[in-house]
């Protein structure tokens, strides 16, 4: 009986460790200027909020944000929109190639990332797509998991919900967005918290697509930031807890879905 | 409001015939009930009706426009589904408005319609309502007032009540029908249940195994069923079927019950001139209904002896069911001191109170009385 | 109520049964154009930037290519000769391997006793707090957690060799050494993506019945013997479903490697090349050094090894159900 009132606290002790490197991110960027340096480490943070001001205020911080804040929601969008349409067709019409674009998502699904960034480079090369925004989202606008996630839910509509709309002419794209899409609220809400997720870290990509300054997302600006101004600890720690927190305070509210939506995704999401 | 005509409407899927050609005609403001068993096509007939199937041939007519190939939307047609399929993330008035915005109906054209079925419907006070706060009769109410706001040519419902509970069904059938015979709306209706048929419709048709069993009011389709399948659909409990043969010994036509053949009855003239010359080479099938025997030996009748196993009393009257050597025969009597259990008694049936039956589908044989009404079987 | 004869008014015009195959392709024809009208935007996005680029792929591997050049001139499988004879592709090669080999089971063995320590006597606290914290580092974005690790890192002031000091251990160089740059980016790694493996695996012991479990408890059998017997067995498929993913996303490893010691940290790939793995070397072949078609030998290699774990991977998920 003792053990099972003593496992919570070791449970909470483990959790926490991991996130101690976050924490200091916190401790860092408010703690007074020298804390770096400080030997035995400072634990508390002081929230002076000052060294996040400037930043965001002097330099091109409030452009990176709102560089990311820009990919990340247009990204978000045409996911949805993509994913629902995309979901609809291999839920509720029957045609010829259905099951082939089925067996063509899960190809995507297999393809791996790092080969292919050589081609695709090329390929955004020829389309005149590097250094604009364009090839931020594009090429994420469509996501093989929210396809599977909406044909799942939409799966589970009944069937006379669509005819009774046939019979009184309702557009097929009308019934998709006033009444397919809002009865699959949760497809919406984990394809958004995903693609927010995956769209908000990107990396990689910007930093192969993209070398203009005007374009690119704070993930991208605080690497090259790190690179040029590495002994600036607080305006590091403060930088990045900026590309940090929208993702921090999306996950506070929202955990419990997002973990689910990762256990369920990567194991059954075809189903 | 429309009359609606099939003329040899075939429905196949794949190699698979799940309507057999129909031809049959609702006339304009009838209520017709379709009813059949899971697998009749009762339901594909319905959906043919409303497009949301097509026929793979043969044509059907509203009034003197073909409309089997129409979109469904150009039908004018009002359906109400088993399951109400009315949206649940929509108020009620959304529900009922959706389709009329879908057409680009005027705003306030809408809202005059839809206050409009609601003041019918008594429904009003719930427009604002969600779905979920509404018990199955308001659902099913607002369902109905959604086909309605449409003024729909045809009115089209699909096991509407089975998703109700006993009492509410009762009182839903009455108020159904009080709204027909109030609006005269051709209303096609399909259901399985046999009580809603009878009670409900101007005409019903039975189906069975995608073929019209029988077209009839519930009064002929009750006195005259042309099939064993149609005869032992209607009434509870059913009807009592004896298989055998004729022959005909010393000029007088004996029936040989299979289950005992040692105990032929005779039958009188004036029912063995009815039967088909034929009738001695194939198996026939003698069929009376539970209230139409009685519970005495009568002269000039059919009689059998017969051993009650289950005496059932319903207060009004009481179910007797027991077998004749063996075969399970059911009656319906008034007094229930009629009977002692396992006690042989001897049953009679009026010769007027048997139909008889033959051939692969158990066709009806006899050949109706001329002041009977015509019968027309459209099976081809 | 008097009967109503059917008519069947045979003097109408086309009253002949007539087979509507016309019409029921009309039918057919609407639902492909509107099926592929809904598929088409998601399908132009993977055609055009995921399939096109695979198939390109395999054309540029073999091809003596240029992005800037309009003509390509065939080399067959010279790219990749010449791949083998650089020291630097076999150095890659084995830090990749190194890597993964020590990643791999480092976080699968973590994520299960993570995931059983969480799913242990669920408590008030809940479950769900810690596994949210265990989970966190996961979403994080790698570059901005990067920098808080580049300090921990560091040999100076850096939380490392503080926690190295408590334990009487001799202090580190950390990234700055050749040897133990790539196992910092390994302590990153499973510190980053531990939380989804235990996440899997706790998935994958919701799916164990109640019963059994309490089965074995009445039996007497508890701690280490339950897990021995119940658990591990019916673990067994969902652990070789982590240890495949993990192997693939290790062999993809990027933005780590990248960040942590990319800069100024002992030059691109970290000291003396410690830490160049595929696809650190891919990039700069590709990227830095615009060696596209060498780039792109390489690329195909790495897509086959990960298609070819991702092939079994697939099989066998779709084998055995662990989740629902």
């Amino acid at each position: 009986m003792r053990a099972s009132k003593l496992w919570p606290v070791v449970r909470l002790a483990v959790a926490l460790l991991f996130i101690i490197p976050v924490y200091w991110i916190l401790v860092l960027a408010t703690g007074y200027h020298g804390a770096v340096y400080h030997l035995p480490p400072v634990w508390v943070p002081l929230f002076h909020w000052a060294p996040m001001v400037y930043v965001l205020t002097h330099t091109h911080w409030m452009r990176y944000v709102l560089n990311s804040v820009g990919i990340t929601t247009a990204t978000i969008v045409l996911v949805v929109a993509t994913s629902a349409l995309a979901g609809y067709a291999l839920a509720e019409i029957p045609f010829k190639g259905q099951t082939a674009y089925f067996f063509l998502i899960l190809g995507v699904m297999m393809l791996p990332a790092q080969a292919l960034l050589v081609p695709q480079y090329v390929v955004m090369f020829h389309l005149h797509l590097i250094n604009t925004y364009a090839a931020m989202v594009v090429p994420f606008a469509a996501s093989t998991s929210g396809i599977f996630l909406f044909r799942q839910f939409f799966k589970k509509i009944p069937v006379s919900f669509g005819e009774i709309a046939r019979i009184e002419g309702v557009s097929t794209l009308t019934y998709i967005r006033r009444v397919a899409v809002p009865l699959a609220k949760p497809a919406v809400a984990t394809t958004v918290l995903l693609t927010f997720i995956a769209s908000w870290n990107q990396f990689q990509w910007p930093l192969i697509m993209t070398n203009s300054p005007q374009i690119q997302p704070i993930e991208l600006a605080l690497s090259h930031y790190m690179q040029a101004y590495e002994a600036n600890w607080r305006e590091l720690a403060s930088a990045a807890l900026i590309a940090l927190s929208p993702i921090l305070l999306v996950f506070g509210f929202t955990q419990r879905y997002i973990v689910q939506a990762v256990a369920g995704g990567d194991l059954n999401a075809k189903d | 409001m429309a009359r609606v005509t099939f003329r040899r409407v075939m429905k196949t899927f794949g190699s698979h015939d799940v309507l057999s050609p129909l031809s049959f005609e609702v006339a304009d403001g009838e209520f017709f009930v379709i009813v059949g068993p899971s697998g009749s096509g009762k339901s594909t007939t319905l959906r043919l009706v409303a497009g949301l199937e097509r026929p793979s041939q043969g044509e059907i007519y509203f009034d003197t426009e073909r409309v089997d190939q129409w979109p469904a939307h150009t039908r004018d047609v009002g359906m109400v589904f088993q399951n109400y399929a009315i949206y649940p993330h929509m108020s009620v008035y959304s529900n009922m408005s959706f389709g009329l915005e879908a057409q680009r109906t005027p705003k306030h054209t809408i809202a005059q319609r839809v206050q409009q079925v609601a003041a019918l419907l008594e429904i009003e006070q719930l427009l604002p309502k969600r779905p979920g706060e509404l018990s199955g009769g308001q659902k099913q109410r607002v369902a109905l007032g959604r086909a309605l706001v449409r003024n729909p040519r045809v009115f089209l419902m699909d096991e509407p009540l089975s998703n109700l509970d006993a009492q509410l069904r009762d009182h839903m059938r009455t108020e159904i029908r009080l709204l027909h015979d109030r609006l005269k709306i051709t209303t096609i209706y399909v259901t399985h249940d046999q009580t809603e048929a009878m009670t409900m419709a101007d005409r019903i048709m039975v189906m069975d195994q995608g073929r019209i069993q029988q077209i009839g009011t519930p009064a002929e389709i009750y006195a005259h069923p042309s099939t064993i399948f149609v005869a032992k659909f209607f009434g509870s409990p059913s009807m009592n079927i004896v298989s055998g043969r004729i022959a005909v010994d010393k000029n007088v036509a004996w029936f040989h019950p299979a289950h005992s053949p040692e105990t032929p009855i005779p039958l009188p003239t004036s029912v063995s001139t009815l039967l088909p010359e034929d009738s001695t080479s194939h198996t026939i099938y003698m069929g009376f209904r539970p209230e139409d025997i009685v519970p005495k030996p009568l002269t000039n009748a059919f009689a059998f002896a017969f051993v009650p196993t289950t005496i059932e009393s319903l207060g009004s009257h009481c179910q007797t069911h027991g077998h004749w050597h063996h075969h399970p025969i059911s009656l319906t009597h008034r007094t229930p001191e009629s009977f002692q259990r396992h006690q042989e008694t001897r049953l009679s049936v009026p010769w007027s109170g048997i139909h008889w039956f033959a051939g692969e589908a158990g066709s009806r044989i006899t050949v109706p009385d001329p002041d009977d009404v015509r019968q027309e079987v459209l099976t081809p | 109520m008097m009967p109503r004869p059917v008519s069947i008014d045979s003097s109408q015009p086309d009253s002949r049964p007539k087979p509507h195959s016309r019409s029921v392709t009309r039918q057919q024809l609407r639902d492909t154009v509107w099926g592929y009208g809904l598929i088409l935007p998601s399908l132009l996005v993977f055609l055009i930037f995921f399939y096109g680029p695979a198939l390109f792929l395999a054309y540029i591997a073999f091809f003596h290519w240029s992005i800037f050049a309009s003509q390509s001139t065939f080399v067959g499988l010279k790219n990749f000769t010449t791949l083998l004879h650089q020291p630097i592709f076999w150095q890659s090669l084995l830090n990749t391997a190194y890597y993964v080999v020590a990643v791999v089971p480092a976080t699968t063995l973590l994520a299960l006793a993570l995931a059983l320590l969480l799913r242990e006597g669920m408590g008030r606290f809940g479950g769900g707090f810690s596994r949210a914290l265990i989970f966190l580092p996961h979403v994080t974005p790698v570059v901005a957690t990067s920098i808080i690790w580049v300090w921990i890192f560091n040999p100076q002031f850096g939380l490392a060799n503080v926690v190295l000091h408590f334990f009487h251990v001799p202090p580190s160089n950390w990234l700055e050494s050749v040897h133990w740059a790539l196992p910092s980016v390994m302590i990153y790694t499973v510190w980053h993506s531990v939380g989804l493996y235990t996440i899997l695996f706790l998935a994958g012991l919701a799916s164990i019945p109640r019963s059994v479990l309490e089965a074995a408890a009445t039996d007497g059998a508890r701690g280490w013997r339950v897990f021995k017997r119940i658990l591990w067995p019916l673990l067994g498929p969902i652990t070789f479903f982590v240890i495949v993913l993990a192997t693939i996303n290790t062999m993809q490893t990027f933005s780590q490697v990248y960040t942590l010691t990319g800069g100024p940290h002992g030059g691109a790939g970290g000291p003396a090349f410690s830490t160049t793995t595929d696809s650190l070397l891919i990039y700069q072949t590709a990227f830095l050094y615009l060696h596209f078609s060498l780039a792109s030998a390489m690329s195909l290699i790495l897509f086959v090894l990960i298609l070819g774990l991702t092939l079994i991977q697939k099989w066998f998920a779709d084998r055995f159900v662990f989740y629902r």
